[in-house]
């Protein structure tokens, strides 16, 4: 009879004893919890005994469960390994869920305004307890995704998993790649500094190249003629919103395929023209329960801490200052994975190469599977395919290169000279002149006449009168000044025995000065260094030379091979040479910390 | 049929399952002690992040400063004179020289003060005691009044070292010296009041007493003397920000102007934020020497010339169209003195607005010089294909009135106010024209 008028756990203690109504109260919760499997169970599937009753319960969680069910009960024991997946698209899963959790930690410190989004970077920087860290997982984690994205293509393409009936997953696959690399992209905004603006500006610049609604393409992206408050939060929406949801849905039907066909087996494990991934031999079957799952949770800690151990150690997001519209930074490239994109454009026409030439290679990629209809898989008979795979690596590893600022984009000597001088910290590099300790930036002027000189004094003493006799002190002085110099002392001296860095940097000047002197005949570089503040140095590079014609980034010579020089008419009515001067200044605070 | 792979390649990396628990394990908790110790580094950290921060904030602070600063407040910040007042400067960040001793002066002649009230006071009810006992009060209430008056002229007579006179006249002599001694002070400051410093000094000398020490107390620290409530940080900040409507009347036309892109200038908030951190680093704290203050080239200035408000009655604005201003500045005659006088902020417009074209026209720093506007607009903007058939007049209207929609380089756009189609009347447009037109034709110098 029942104490309550209702069956209870009360009458099982009556009938049974408490301690037997308790564990087979807990036995029952935990089979319920685990959609079929009791502690016996669960206890055998850990110790690797067979189960010890039918049906086997290690399926009905596939069968009952909501999260197993879209896990198969058994894998084939030729996909458990490295190889043939390199677990490529388990990686591709796992930052998916690692991006999304440091993501939306990152949320709630981030408001998507140009006035507000910087602080908001820097109040994650400084104010926020592992802040800096779960940026840095985030970035990391960012980067990371489109390189296994990318590289889980490759190896679908090298094994040949993309054949029937697989076309379709390989189609979703596709999308993903693409969704991947614009959820990077768009996050890469996000921070608000130089580098990222002008990373997104040359990667959005395509936009504009759209035939007949080029403009309209323009304004919907960036939200105005140029990236400000409505294309941040354009930009912000697609990133946490948009995107995301349209890569849930693909990774979602994606994996619905996999599961369908089944994993491809290695290209020798089956006969030709065969698929045999649903048809798994008893003796091949390897259990999810247990022996994949407690696998993939073994994965997740060690992918974990492996980002983990990078973030701590040796990796950094960057974050350069606030994003300036009216100020290019030399050097700007778009995101490492669109460089080939960038590359492509200094081929020629935008329209071509930087719209329809990646569409139809996106294009032509998502419909491979329908254009190579052979059935082989093994790689002897895929020569061509695989040609064409080591083709597309080299191509856009080649293409890549062309979009760095080192190709193609000529740069006069002085300014690329006195930009590694003085340039804020961008792409983890940082002007020269920055590293010097500040205890070492004594005040006055330093010359590169004094490097290499067997008795510096003299040297630099002799260059005092040359400069000052020539008219080159007062020109760059002139200069100086016109730069808001503080003072510009009237004589330059040996740099002192203590401060072996500056001597350093003076003669890293020295020997740039040296390689460029076809563009920089006799020139002559200086150093100077005036208080601004007690806590604050100035510092002003100099370079002077005699200017020649240069075109297209080529001295020009006469029929002797002596350069052109550029001429001027002096005080007298003679004709001499050009004297030119360009300079560049830091101010270095102790505390700023920059590192090489 | 295929071989069977063994090890890394083929199987799972670790073949037993306890292997793998054991290793999943391990990885855990690597990761949670790796975030723990993280955790525990944060504080200091974050700490070297902020000054790390505030170092390269002082940085770009400077760059801003000799860019858009230096040519009025000097290079080094120590003002440049009749142009703009020292920032670089112990009177800014509130180090008075006077002090401690103007403010034990300070401290003394409250005393005095208190004491003579107390004087006055006592004064008052022996007064009203007298008047009392003269109405027969009863002799109960007669031997109370008495023996109040006797105690009150123990404390106003001389006799008891502890009475009010005597106490008075102890402060007095301990005031003699130290004021003194603030004579000789205030003499030796005369380099620095020369160029601004202490303005209404003179007065407050005449006056003395407590006069001149409360005078020196406010007006030594420029918070006090502006009558500023928050901090120098945000003084500094919304002086930026906003600028100092009204300052050209203090300094001969140029105007402290909204620097701020939330003010209608060119900066980000975060550049003023620079500035301001480069500013503050000026700051020596108690370290500052007279040499600091004698090194000031101008001191903040606090006249307003009442000459200046407007009078007559408002004109019609001139408006946005170009053409037509073009057509009515056509048909008036220009007068170049009134029209320097509205260009440097001397004169109000006919729509009774202030303008200070040269706070930036000067130098051709931040803006075309305007020595030069009216022959480098005929002999280079109109030979632009863009300004092809226009005249000078009609670039110059254009340049007033729509600011970016032809800018030359090397100087930014948005940096010129769009106001000015509703603070110009035509005759305005037609004087300032004459007066660039008059640099030209050698009637300037």
């Amino acid at each position: 009879m029942s104490i309550l008028p209702f069956p209870s756990f009360l009458d099982d203690v009556k009938e049974k004893g408490f301690r037997k109504a308790l564990m087979e109260g807990i036995d029952q919760t935990v089979e319920r919890l685990t959609a079929g499997m009791n502690i016996q169970d669960i206890r055998e599937a850990l110790r690797g005994d067979p189960p010890s009753r039918r049906p086997n319960p290690r399926l009905s969680p596939h069968a009952d469960s909501f999260w197993l069910h879209m896990r198969p009960g058994y894998f084939h024991r030729d996909m458990t390994g490295i190889y043939p997946t390199f677990r490529l698209g388990w990686l591709s899963t796992y930052f998916v869920v690692f991006e999304t959790i440091t993501g939306i930690l990152l949320m709630f410190w981030y408001t998507p305004s140009p006035d507000i989004a910087y602080g908001n970077m820097l109040n994650i920087l400084s104010n926020v307890p592992l802040g800096q860290f779960v940026r840095d997982l985030h970035r990391l984690g960012a980067e990371a995704m489109v390189l296994i994205v990318a590289l889980h293509m490759m190896r679908t393409w090298i094994t040949g998993s993309y054949k029937k009936p697989r076309q379709f997953t390989w189609f979703t696959g596709v999308i993903l790649l693409v969704l991947t690399g614009l959820l990077s992209f768009t996050g890469y905004l996000l921070p608000w500094d130089q580098l990222a603006l002008w990373a997104v500006t040359i990667g959005a610049s395509m936009a504009e190249a759209t035939p007949v609604i080029g403009e309209q393409v323009n304004l919907i992206v960036r939200g105005a003629p140029e990236l400000g408050a409505n294309g941040l939060l354009r930009f912000y929406l697609a990133h946490v919103l948009l995107l995301p949801v349209f890569l849930f849905i693909f990774t979602g039907v994606h994996y619905y395929k996999v599961i369908i066909h089944g994993h491809s087996l290695p290209p020798r494990a089956e006969n030709i023209g065969e698929d045999t991934a649903k048809r798994v031999p008893l003796d091949k079957r390897v259990y999810f329960i247990p022996d994949i799952l407690t696998n993939e949770i073994m994965w997740i800690g060690m992918t974990t801490f492996i980002m983990v151990v990078l973030c701590v150690w040796f990796y950094h997001a960057p974050l350069e200052n606030h994003a300036d519209p009216q100020v290019t930074p030399l050097g700007t490239t778009a995101p490492w994975y669109f460089l080939w994109i960038q590359g492509a454009l200094k081929l020629g026409d935008k329209f071509f190469w930087g719209i329809l030439f990646p569409t139809l290679m996106i294009g032509i990629l998502a419909v491979m599977p329908y254009i190579d209809l052979t059935k082989s898989r093994r790689y002897a008979h895929r020569r061509v395919s695989l040609s064409l795979a080591m083709a597309l690596v080299s191509f856009a590893t080649i293409l890549s290169y062309m979009g760095l600022p080192e190709f193609a984009v000529s740069t006069s000597a002085e300014i690329e000279i006195l930009h590694e001088m003085t340039m804020e910290p961008a792409h983890n590099h940082v002007g020269k002149m920055r590293t010097v300790p500040y205890a070492q930036l004594v005040p006055g002027a330093y010359t590169t006449a004094q490097i290499g000189a067997a008795d510096p004094r003299a040297a630099v003493e002799a260059f005092n009168a040359q400069v000052t006799s020539t008219g080159q002190y007062a020109q760059m002085r002139e200069r100086l000044l016109a730069d808001h110099a503080i003072t510009v002392p009237s004589s330059f001296r040996v740099v002192p025995d203590d401060a072996p860095a500056l001597k350093k940097v003076l003669e890293f000047l020295h020997h740039h000065i040296e390689a460029r002197h076809k563009e920089l005949p006799n020139a002559w570089g200086a150093i100077i260094i005036a208080e601004a503040q007690s806590t604050l140095k100035r510092v002003d590079i100099v370079i002077s030379w005699d200017g020649v014609h240069i075109e297209n980034g080529v001295v020009q010579t006469d029929a002797n091979g002596q350069p052109l020089f550029l001429t001027t008419i002096d005080a007298n009515g003679n004709e001499v040479v050009q004297r030119r001067v360009d300079a560049k200044h830091v101010f270095l605070h102790p505390d700023s910390a920059y590192f090489d | 049929m295929l071989k069977e792979k063994e090890g890394l390649v083929g199987r799972l990396i670790i073949e037993s399952i306890e292997g793998r628990v054991l290793m999943g394990i391990v990885m855990f908790v690597g990761v949670m002690v790796l975030v723990g110790w993280v955790a525990i580094n944060e504080p200091a950290r974050m700490a070297a992040f902020e000054r790390q921060h505030l170092g390269r904030s002082i940085e770009r602070g400077a760059e801003l400063f000799a860019a858009n600063c230096s040519t009025c407040h000097g290079a080094t910040g120590l003002g440049i004179a009749e142009r703009a007042p020292a920032l670089n400067n112990p009177q800014l960040f509130g180090h008075s020289f006077l002090n401690p001793l103007n403010a034990d002066i300070g401290r003394r002649e409250r005393q005095v003060q208190e004491l003579n009230t107390q004087m006055s006071e006592l004064n008052r009810e022996r007064d009203a005691l007298f008047a009392e006992a003269a109405t027969n009060p009863g002799p109960e209430r007669l031997r109370a009044i008495t023996e109040r008056i006797q105690a009150i002229d123990v404390l106003m007579g001389t006799d008891d070292p502890n009475s009010l006179p005597n106490r008075i006249a102890a402060l007095e002599a301990e005031l003699e010296p130290m004021i003194a001694e603030r004579e000789v002070l205030l003499d030796s400051l005369q380099a620095a009041t020369d160029k601004g410093y202490l303005p209404g000094l003179e007065a407050a000398r005449a006056q003395g007493g407590l006069a001149l020490t409360q005078y020196l107390e406010r007006d030594s620290n420029r918070l006090l003397q502006a009558g500023w409530g928050g901090d120098l940080r945000s003084f500094l900040t919304t002086t930026l920000v906003h600028g100092r409507p009204g300052s050209q009347d203090a300094w001969g036309g140029t105007q402290m102007v909204a620097w701020a892109q939330r003010g209608g200038g060119p900066l980000r908030d975060d550049q003023v934020a620079d500035i301001v951190n480069y500013i503050l680093n000026w700051d020596k704290g108690n370290a500052w020497t007279t040499e600091d203050l004698f090194a000031v080239n101008q001191f903040t200035k606090l006249k307003a010339d009442a000459s200046m408000v407007a009078s007559g009655p408002a004109a019609q604005a001139i408006g946005r169209d170009v053409d037509a201003a073009l057509v009515a500045v056509t048909a008036l005659t220009g007068d170049p003195v009134r029209g320097k006088a509205i260009y440097n902020g001397e004169a109000r417009t006919e729509v009774r607005a202030r303008l200070a074209c040269a706070s930036c026209h000067m130098g051709g720093v931040q803006a075309p010089a305007t020595e030069v506007t009216w022959t480098n607009t005929l002999n280079i903007r109109l030979a632009d294909p863009v300004n092809a058939g226009r005249s000078p007049e009609y670039y110059i209207i254009a340049s007033i009135l729509h600011p970016n929609d032809y800018i030359v380089a090397p100087y930014a756009s948005g940096i010129m106010p769009q106001t000015y189609p509703d603070q110009l009347s035509a005759q305005d447009l037609a004087d300032i024209i004459a007066y660039l037109r008059s640099y030209a034709e050698g009637g300037q110098s």
